[in-house]
């Protein structure tokens, strides 16, 4: 009854949730990029506001780009130079970023400014920069700094960087760290959340308007998260004017080889009919109330020569991410999206959110047949624009909860991926493989780690990234079809409306969900989040016999014995027969689930089992024997770690799996064989 | 060249005991791989995947299999790549005795003697296999990745991709890689082609004798192996597309779609005797010529003083076929 008065109102907005962020911090910037150099000469005025109800008497900046200064700062120490396949180049290839001078109010504030190392005491880190004010700033009180810097972009290899003229330049400038306010995350008193940049964490801003003016040689195209103000030329350079509100990250890049393609999303024309209506069907939204707030986007793609085939397959991928999300999570609401093509050699910039501005990442080949099948085109384009909306507009912290952005955008992807292309990877004649299914597949193995974590505490590479991609992704799929389409989607869009433009943590998600009493929920969020539990269903025993007829004395004192062998042939072939199967769970996760047992004569029995005991007995006597017991027919439990356990044949009725896989095997074989051939 | 085409046509239609025993060399690989595949696979029967892999395609299985049964999975890829080897290795032995039946003509029987003639041509066959494998390992490796190499040392470390060089370096990778091992397999063939027929008692020999005879032919002779190529790639396409989509379900239908996939690859081995068919056609056409062109040279000679014909053997010699 709770879940249904919860579903009831559940489709409109939640009145607690914000139209507009609150706006903490505004940057006003001025930039100029020297290319030969690489080297940015920046000058900001920063107006923060002191959200929290106590003074504050130091502030805190991220200077992101001292985590490439030298090989002693601890994304590098962490790192060693690599990083998402990609190599450091450790010769020339470091950057840095240097505040030159910050005054408020005319007096220079930086005289007793220290760099921190909050998370590992690393003296040689510079990445957090503490700046104590001559008086604190009071509660609600603006600070107005005007801040110059100086900082050198490294040779790409994680996220920022350069390759020869191309430039992509995220959190390229002093960013102030998040202040959280008494109450905001859940926090028992307000304080500063500035972690130093880690080679597995990314970022946490706070709300603002930008105006940002970048001055670069003239030749130079240049993408960015704002809208274009205006442009001048002098002297062989330009000066282009961006703004954006609402946004807590300014990124951008600049390229003279870039190939610029324009489209346009138009809600009545992008947003699939079939799409609409299972949205509408699924959420109790009338289709109006759907479209409502669904606007047109200008979408940009600053191609790489080359890749200007490629650019429709983003354009494809990226309209239908914004028709998804604006129907199951909300309208996207920003006027643009700008799509950043990296060149082959800068991949290490590729595949990565910014505000309203991503980089995707292709390859000339890939355009070829039969590479043409893997729509890694359009995977990275579902997920950077995905990003958008769970680091973007609904600001986590991901150095604390990194699966907030990475594992609900991954959920989000596979399912935009498999919906609309059914195949991540399409090889010919029909095989693939679908997204969920990748993911479901490196989520079963064995963790070391909760999900939620330090993005930095994780107690490996893989481990960080199974448990902030594929993990998480594949636990939310595992509460969908626990919970249902309906209220599922119902409480995965209420989570995004009401969480837009904020910062929300774990257990605001988990709230959200609670009121649902989903069964095994609570499991889930102990053991996946907060543990390392697992489950496993199996079929321990199955066995089905005839009924034994009764041997001994009657209540007549009669004795009767047993049939004899040949009699107990004939005996055997008829019923009743009594059927034992018994089912077990290893792991400590308690799931619900499903036990079919399926008879000679077709009958099927289904038995719901809750799971909570370490194993169920299921005992019948039937006029028919047991062919086959089946613990989780419908593949409900996607978490289930070891699949192949989970099905007992006693008699096997027509084609076997194994038999046709075999086939097709030696037909494989007998294919290259003959293809050698087709060779002289 | 349509005179090779001919005579490929005409084995490929004619020769079909031939046919049958290269169909035999994929079927005994296959046949082994199927028994020894058994025990790894039967894991599918008890996997939910089981219903849906019956019913067709099922990404899940794959990843699931691969995910959770590693030993079964890497032993499934062993058994199809060994499977694989032996089934090269096979065709490779084989190739000696198919060539000395097609010069022969078609007399029974023709497993016998195609085994009875590749095992009398194992040794040299081996040399000019490892003769092969070096050309190979030299044009692939040495000519067509050497030049690549400098092509991309001339364009320097930071040259963006679509650099003239560097578009020069995969243009090249991409002619000079397919048409240098196309060519280097050619002369393997009439290498072995020379072997068979008697004309050479070494591979190094069978070597000698190629070369002259590609040379100043070698677009005839591409067109020869492009043109079958693409038969058997057409045919190989056709057969598994249809295979595919038989998709069976039931025990009876599997055994429809084996029967259907064999007799499609019968008709692969089929046009493969008509390549080397038309492959003999071709090398006999300039063995003629080579030897007309010694004969009208061996003339000229005799008409010269004794003493500047040296040891009296003739330039023609070298080259004739056998008595």
């Amino acid at each position: 009854m709770q879940a249904f008065l919860f579903l009831a109102f559940l489709p409109g907005s939640p009145a607690f949730a914000l139209e507009a962020p609150r706006k903490v911090v505004d940057y006003d910037i001025q930039v100029t990029l020297e290319p030969k150099e690489r080297l940015l000469t920046g000058h900001e005025t920063l107006r923060w506001t002191n959200p929290s109800d106590l003074p504050v008497a130091t502030l805190k900046f991220h200077l992101y780009w001292n985590a490439f200064r030298n090989s002693a700062s601890t994304f590098s120490q962490e790192s060693r130079g690599h990083l998402r396949g990609d190599e450091a180049d450790r010769k020339e290839g470091w950057g840095f970023i240097d505040v030159t001078s910050m005054t408020w109010s005319g007096a220079d504030v930086l005289k007793g400014a220290r760099f921190e190392s909050p998370d590992d005491g690393n003296a040689d880190d510079r990445t957090v920069l503490a700046v104590p004010l001559p008086r604190p700033a009071a509660p609600g009180e603006t600070v107005a700094l005007e801040i110059a810097w100086k900082a050198k972009a490294p040779k790409v290899f994680a996220r920022a960087g350069h390759v020869r003229d191309f430039f992509m330049l995220g959190q390229w400038y002093p960013k102030i760290a998040v202040l959280e306010p008494r109450g905001m995350r859940r926090r028992a008193e307000a304080g500063w959340n500035a972690h130093q940049y880690h080679a597995f964490s990314e970022f946490y801003a706070d709300w603002g308007d930008y105006r940002v003016a970048i001055t670069v040689p003239e030749a130079f195209v240049v993408a960015s998260a704002g809208a274009k103000v205006s442009e001048t030329r002098k002297d062989g350079r330009k000066t282009l004017v961006f703004a954006q509100e609402r946004i807590h990250d300014f990124a951008w890049s600049t390229d003279p080889r870039y190939v610029v393609r324009e489209s346009r999303f138009d809600p009545t024309r992008d947003v699939p009919a079939s799409e609409l209506e299972r949205a509408s069907k699924v959420l109790g939204l009338s289709r109006e109330e759907l479209m409502r707030g669904l606007r047109p986007v200008q979408l940009r793609f600053y191609m790489q020569p080359g890749h200007e085939s490629q650019w429709r397959r983003y354009e494809e991928a990226q309209k239908w991410a914004l028709a998804w999300l604006g129907l199951w999570a909300f309208p996207y609401p920003y006027a643009q999206v700008s799509v950043i093509d990296p060149p082959e050699d800068g991949m290490g910039a590729a595949g990565m959110e910014y505000q309203t501005l991503y980089t995707a990442g292709t390859d000339r080949r890939l355009s070829w047949w039969p590479l043409r099948g893997l729509r890694f085109q359009e995977g990275v384009v579902l997920h950077e624009f995905a990003h958008g909306y769970w680091y973007g507009l609904l600001a986590s912290n991901e150095f604390e909860e990194s699966w907030m952005d990475e594992g609900i955008t991954t959920f989000a992807e596979s399912v935009m991926m498999d919906r609309r292309y059914r195949y991540f990877v399409e090889l010919p004649f029909g095989v693939g493989l679908a997204d969920e299914d990748r993911n479901r597949a490196e989520a079963i193995g064995r963790d070391l780690d909760p999900i939620r974590r330090d993005s930095w505490a994780f107690a490996s590479e893989p481990s960080y990234y199974r448990n902030s991609y594929a993990r998480p992704a594949t636990v939310l799929h595992q509460i969908r079809r626990l919970a249902g389409e309906e209220a599922f989607w119902r409480a995965f869009r209420s989570y995004a409306l009401r969480w837009r433009f904020d910062h929300p943590t774990a257990e605001d998600f988990f709230d959200l969900f609670r009121p649902l009493a989903i069964p095994g929920f609570e499991s889930l969020v102990a053991g996946c989040f907060s543990g390392t539990s697992f489950v496993d269903f199996r079929i321990v025993s199955a066995t089905s016999e005839r009924q034994a007829s009764r041997a001994g004395y009657d209540d007549r004192g009669r004795l009767l014995l047993p049939p004899d062998e040949k009699n107990k042939r004939k005996a055997d072939e008829k019923g009743p027969f009594e059927t034992t199967v018994v089912v077990g769970r290893d792991g400590d996760l308690v799931l619900p689930v499903e036990i079919a047992l399926t008879f000679e004569n077709g009958q099927v029995s289904r038995t719901r089992w809750d799971g909570r005991e370490k194993w169920i007995r299921l005992r019948t006597v039937y006029a028919s024997r047991l062919a086959r017991a089946e613990v989780d027919p419908s593949g409900t439990i996607v978490l289930d770690r070891d699949p192949f356990n989970n099905v007992r044949v006693l008699r096997a009725k027509g084609l076997s799996a194994a038999a046709k896989v075999r086939a097709y095997a030696v037909h494989l074989v007998e294919n290259l064989l003959s293809l050698a051939w087709s060779l002289p | 060249m349509s005179d090779a085409l001919r005579a490929g046509l005409r084995a490929m239609a004619g020769q079909r005991r031939l046919a049958g025993v290269l169909w035999l060399s994929l079927v005994l690989p296959a046949g082994v791989a199927f028994t020894a595949l058994a025990p790894l696979t039967r894991l599918l029967d008890s996997s939910p995947s089981g219903a849906s892999l019956v019913k067709g395609w099922d990404s899940w299985a794959l990843l699931s299999w691969h995910a959770t049964r590693t030993a079964q999975w890497k032993g499934t890829l062993a058994v199809v790549l060994l499977a694989l080897l032996g089934g090269w290795l096979l065709q490779l032995f084989l190739t000696g005795g198919v060539l000395r039946v097609l010069i022969a003509g078609d007399r029974r029987p023709v497993l016998g003697r195609v085994v009875a003639g590749s095992v009398a041509l194992f040794k040299v066959n081996l040399w000019a296999t490892g003769r092969y494998l070096l050309s190979l390992a030299f044009w692939l490796g040495g000519v067509c990745g050497g030049v690549a190499w400098l092509l991309g040392k001339v364009a320097g470390a930071s040259a963006v991709p679509e650099s003239p060089w560097i578009q020069a370096r995969d243009l090249w990778l991409l002619s000079a890689g397919p048409l240098g091992f196309f060519m280097v397999s050619l002369r393997f063939d009439l290498a072995r082609i020379a072997l068979a027929r008697g004309e050479a008692a070494t591979a190094r020999i069978a070597y000698r004798l190629s070369g002259p005879r590609i040379r100043g032919h070698r677009t005839p002779l591409l067109g020869i192996a492009l043109l079958w190529s693409g038969v058997a790639l057409a045919l190989g396409w056709a057969f598994t597309t249809i295979g595919v989509s038989m998709n069976p379900g039931s025990v009876g239908a599997l055994l429809a779609l084996v029967l259907f996939r064999q007799a499609g690859f019968a008709v692969q081995a089929a046009a493969r005797v008509g390549f080397w068919a038309s492959l003999l056609r071709f090398d006999e056409g300039r063995r003629a010529h080579l030897a007309s062109r010694t004969i009208r040279l061996s003339d000229e000679e005799t008409a010269a003083p004794l003493h500047d014909r040296g040891d009296g053997e003739g330039p023609g010699h070298a080259t004739s076929g056998p008595p």
